[in-house]
């Protein structure tokens, strides 16, 4: 057995938690975070009080209002080319959001129909799904993500692309070592001594079973993404720079530490606090759907 | 156990294949590979003429049959942006990057290891809380930001450290510790869940009922079998910081593979990019099988040739 498979093993699937869905505490918090950011990239042209890309060397790096030389006008500041940061802050929530859930669609698709193809059958299909598991798996994730965005040329969709076709892999782990044990189960046997067709039995009676633990790791893999998308931004690797992200404010920022800390810090904290708001709602959807988390 | 070694490298080599094949492609990927490499409004006939030199226009299976040749021998031809072969530049900066892994590798194991046993043996305690904070913040802070975050207060206002790696140990510090945060917080909630699902067992109960002392039951008996899934979690947490190396060393401008690839990206240096990639790859492939090598030798219970078939 490939090492993952140990490790992906932990995580288990059962719809009829979905009836205990209570938020509270982490949950809160985490969903209000969440809905925050959702706000800022839906109502971005309403909420933000500048044109984001408006430059203005007049006012460049001027810091934040409460500090001395701040202006009302730039309640956060400006950046090095006299932009807005509170603007450009909303409207990079659209960049991290958009590309976050497109990417995560379109590796839970992937990976989840890799899984089920290869752990319903023992097929040449299976071997060969598995290997190209291994293969992904002993690339730097970062590094290929990077190397692949690189190759393709730095624009919002191949960003998408990139991530979305390196990521697939933990959704064809959990998704194989699940079907691995379903396939085994009374009611899938029943189905299969009835005569139903392999895509009923994969459709109708394995794939609901796996919904659970693929929400858990969608909704736990959106932080993750949401750092590596604005790591590719910080690199220059990300979103073209006419379109404001946080990556590409940090990086631009981090050339003036010594002189303008806001310019680097507040898409830092933009960053962190989507991430937090995003782990805390996936904690919490997994402590709900995967009873062995609850120790 | 002689069946499982040859069976784990045989895995080991197929999976090199395939990453090199992997390395192919990312040329390819684009379709044309000269499209980023001339400007946009290049002609043409400049860029025919590129394709022809660089031997793009050649059939795709020929191609790829030079590139296996070359591999075979670790020729991944000259950089195109220095006159040295890709392979050398990239060998010669490996050690850096290796360095800086292993040292986040000791600050992490360091530190989360026994973060969280306290956590686990003093659970619901003011320390478990510590643990909690420190694995949340970890886990949501990207290493970039508290990379520059470090910089700002430890380099540029408190002067303790220099802001760029090349300064011997000195210059190890910020960029080791920024690197080791995402891996600390994930070691130190794998170890605090290890070690509470280790204490609920029986043999605890058992050696607590002998009169044993608590350290001795916790450091002896508990640690000893928690650390069976730790030094999985561990080897594999190298390869996580490889990685993640590639980014920090962007930010402390370190002289390692990583900030060698993002220029070789910028340059669209394709020799350098896929030198890079194999070699971090192969690294990966070497950690692994050593992981997966010392978990067998490691765990009695392990049944060798079971888990030999290599998968499925």
């Amino acid at each position: 057995m490939p090492y993952w498979i140990r490790r992906s093993a932990s995580i288990s699937g059962v719809t009829a938690v979905l009836k205990r869905l209570k938020l509270r505490g982490k949950g809160t918090t985490g969903a209000l975070l969440v809905l925050l950011v959702v706000l800022m990239a839906l109502l971005a042209p309403v909420l933000a009080p500048h044109d984001p890309n408006a430059q203005n060397l007049m006012l460049r790096l001027k810091p934040p209002a409460w500090e001395q030389g701040g202006l009302p006008a730039h309640l956060l500041g400006t950046d090095s080319l006299g932009r807005d940061l509170l603007s450009r802050t909303i409207y990079g929530a659209r960049i991290s959001l958009l590309v976050s859930l497109m990417a995560v669609s379109i590796s839970a698709v992937v990976g989840s129909l890799l899984g089920l193809v290869a752990g319903y059958r023992n097929t040449w299909l299976q071997t060969v799904i598995l290997r190209v598991v291994d293969i992904t798996l002993s690339i730097p994730f970062i590094l290929l993500v990077i190397a692949i965005a690189g190759s393709l040329g730095s624009s919002l969709r191949n960003t998408i692309l990139a991530l979305g076709f390196t990521r697939w892999v933990p959704y064809t782990r959990v998704t194989f070592a699940q079907v691995l044990s379903i396939r085994e189960r009374d009611f899938v046997q029943a189905a299969q001594a009835y005569g139903a067709k392999d895509d009923r039995i994969l459709l109708r009676h394995i794939f609901p079973n796996l919904v659970s633990p693929l929400i858990v790791l969608a909704t736990l893999d959106i932080g993750f993404i949401v750092i590596i998308e604005s790591a590719l931004s910080f690199l220059g690797l990300g979103v073209p720079p006419e379109i404001p992200s946080w990556g590409a404010m940090l990086s631009d920022g981090r050339n003036y530490i010594d002189i303008a800390w806001w310019a680097s810090t507040i898409p830092g904290l933009a960053i962190m606090l989507t991430v937090l708001g995003a782990n805390l709602v996936g904690d919490w959807t997994r402590d709900r759907l995967d009873p062995q988390s609850r120790r | 156990m002689r069946r499982y070694l040859a069976s784990r490298l045989l895995q080991a080599i197929l999976v090199a294949w395939g990453v090199s094949t992997v390395v192919f492609g990312l040329l390819h990927l684009s379709g044309d590979p000269t499209r980023l490499m001339l400007p946009e409004d290049a002609s043409v006939e400049a860029r025919a003429q590129l394709r022809h030199s660089m031997g793009f226009d050649q059939p795709l299976w020929l191609q790829y049959l030079q590139f296996m040749g070359r591999l075979v021998r670790l020729d991944f031809q000259h950089s195109y942006r220095q006159n040295l072969p890709a392979m050398d530049l990239v060998v010669e900066r490996l050690p850096a990057t290796y360095s800086l892994a292993g040292a986040a590798l000791v600050v992490a194991v360091v530190l989360a290891v026994p973060l969280g046993i306290l956590a686990a043996v003093h659970r619901d305690k003011w320390i478990d809380g510590v643990a909690s904070v420190v694995a949340l913040i970890g886990q949501t802070v990207p290493t970039y930001w508290l990379g520059i975050l470090a910089i700002m207060l430890f380099a540029v206002k408190l002067r303790w450290f220099p802001s760029s790696g090349g300064n011997g140990l000195r210059g190890l510090v910020l960029p080791a510790t920024t690197l080791a945060a995402f891996s600390m917080a994930r070691i130190a909630r794998i170890a605090r869940a290890e070690m509470l699902e280790v204490l609920r067992q029986d043999y605890i109960r058992t050696a607590r009922s002998k009169g044993l002392r608590e350290s001795v039951v916790v450091y002896k008996h508990a640690l000893r079998n928690a650390s069976l899934t730790l030094v999985t979690v561990i080897g594999l947490e190298l390869g996580v910081l490889l990685g993640g190396a590639i980014v920090t060393e962007t930010v402390f401008a370190w002289p390692g593979v990583g900030r060698l690839a993002i220029n070789g990206i910028y340059g669209r240096d394709y020799p350098v990019i896929q030198a890079t990639v194999f070699m971090m790859a192969i690294t990966f492939v070497v950690l692994n099988t050593t992981t997966d090598l010392l978990y067998a030798v490691l765990d009695p219970k392990i049944s060798l040739y079971k888990r030999g078939d290599g998968g499925a």
